[in-house]
């Protein structure tokens, strides 16, 4: 039987369960009086937080915001038509489909995925293509590769550093929003977020020697790799200076925001495990 | 969403800036209520809930019609309070006080039918969950504020904060189970740190 967590049963109070595992979870509740006791507790935690009311906005504050906002409104103008742009946009896709169909027709492949070389002068066969595929996969997985030559973030072990230092909870989960943002948007960075990273940048250091002080390696290694990406946003270029670069998408293209993305989530989930245990 | 809104947007994008207060008034109490919640204190609230409207202002010829505005300017809400209680968390005043005394505990005292004792305890506990709250990350304290106390999706929180929905979500889930370590651990006092507020 699925042992139930702590964050099942949170998800139960908060209507985050399917109906089928509604179900379920109320017949396990039924039948086991220690995880009644929990999930009491739980609801009693959310009951400790339901109703707290917020004040009545008075007159007095309505008029103070409305004066401080006024002050800084500008004219608008009305949104633009358009019209023009869809067309552009169409006629953009079009000539990257075709370009990226060209490519699919004209490039020789290999059932591994890479192009193969004078496909057409070699005699292959069916034993020796298989032979061949073996050895490249053996080369290439021939021993399990540490994380980065470090300890990596997956792990059974709780993320002590990040339970026990709310401050770094919170650069990570600042970390997690901003990259999360870097890595949806397109072109160069905000002002804001430029400033963000900076600051992020600065203070991740602090966060890492922390870590290593709780004998935390996992989540070192972690925001380590974290302090390259920012590295390296916080070296990109800006709007102006990105018309003259030759390649003004290679520094974007060079960062491995999805792997720190993903280390960061496990870390969470990590210090989820932890901290119902 | 509703004439008066849409009426008042076509006055703005017109040029009429005093026609912004039409919106301003029709959704501002709700704007505050959450920012309020997501903060902790009134003075943050309004600067929250002032930035949302600025920057809706600022937007508005980009508001597509097809939602309404009173949600749209909500959404932008969250993050602004979000943005806020995460600069207001580098700041070293920031968790050295209570966050709300005035409207938290006074409000007991004055409220309360139960005689001055059992509003003491009443703002005691309210004090304690302030202190249980400020140990959550600003992102966690969004995320609970707006799932358990504002009922928002986990979908809308995720896009709001600008983070995947199980980020959203597990952001709650930890928050939840701070919050129950926090008042549990309470070795020293005797008031009732989880139970129903009236």
């Amino acid at each position: 039987m699925k042992t139930v967590r702590e964050e099942d049963l949170i998800a139960y109070h908060l209507g985050e369960l399917s109906r089928w595992q509604r179900l379920q979870m109320r017949r396990r509740l039924e039948r086991d009086p220690e995880l009644a006791a929990e999930s009491e507790e739980i609801a009693a935690t959310l009951r400790a937080f339901c109703c707290d009311p917020a004040p009545v906005v008075s007159e007095a504050t309505m008029d103070r915001s409305w004066e401080r906002v006024r002050g800084s409104l500008g004219v608008l103008d009305a949104p633009q038509k358009t019209g023009r742009g869809w067309v552009w946009a169409t006629a953009a896709v079009s000539v990257v489909a075709v370009v990226l169909l060209a490519a699919v027709v004209t490039a020789p492949w290999s059932p591994v995925g890479r192009p193969v070389k004078n496909v057409a002068n070699e005699t292959v066969s069916p034993q020796n293509w298989s032979q061949k595929l073996l050895a490249e996969l053996d080369h290439h997985k021939k021993t399990a590769e540490p994380y980065n030559h470090r300890p990596g973030p997956l792990t059974v072990g709780p993320a002590d550093a990040v339970a026990e230092d709310p401050a770094l909870a919170t650069h990570l989960d600042t970390a997690e929003r901003v990259l999360t943002e870097v890595s949806h948007t397109e072109g160069p960075l905000q002002p804001e977020t430029r400033e963000q990273v900076h600051r992020l940048l600065l203070e991740n250091a602090v966060y890492r020697q922390s870590a290593e002080r709780h004998g935390d390696m996992a989540t070192a290694a972690v925001i380590d790799d974290l302090g390259r990406v920012l590295i390296s946003l916080d070296a990109e270029p800006n709007a102006e200076q990105k018309e003259h670069a030759s390649n003004p998408d290679a520094f974007r293209l060079q960062m491995n925001l999805g792997g720190v993305l993903l280390d960061l989530r496990i870390l969470h989930h990590n210090d989820n495990s932890h901290g119902g245990q | 969403m509703g004439d008066v809104d849409q009426q008042a947007i076509r006055q703005v994008l017109g040029g009429d800036r005093d026609a912004y207060r039409v919106l301003m008034e029709r959704h501002f109490a709700t704007i505050f209520r959450v920012a309020f919640r997501i903060t902790g204190n009134e003075q943050d609230a309004e600067e929250a809930a002032q930035e949302a409207f600025l920057r809706a202002y600022n937007k508005l010829p980009e508001f597509r019609h097809n939602a309404g505005f009173g949600t749209w300017v909500y959404r932008i809400a969250m993050n602004c309070a979000l943005n806020l209680v995460e600069r207001r968390s580098r700041e070293a005043s920031w968790n050295a006080a209570p966050l709300e005394t005035k409207f938290g505990i006074e409000r007991f005292a004055s409220k309360s039918k139960h005689g001055p004792e059992q509003a003491l305890l009443d703002g005691e506990a309210v004090h304690l969950r302030e202190r249980a709250m400020r140990q959550l990350t600003p992102m966690e304290r969004t995320a609970f504020v707006l799932r358990h106390m504002e009922d928002q999706p986990i979908g809308e929180i995720a896009a709001a904060l600008g983070v995947p929905a199980n980020s959203a979500k597990q952001a709650v889930f930890r928050a939840v189970g701070k919050l129950r370590r926090a008042l549990r651990v309470e070795p020293r006092t005797s008031v009732p740190l989880v139970k129903e507020m009236r």
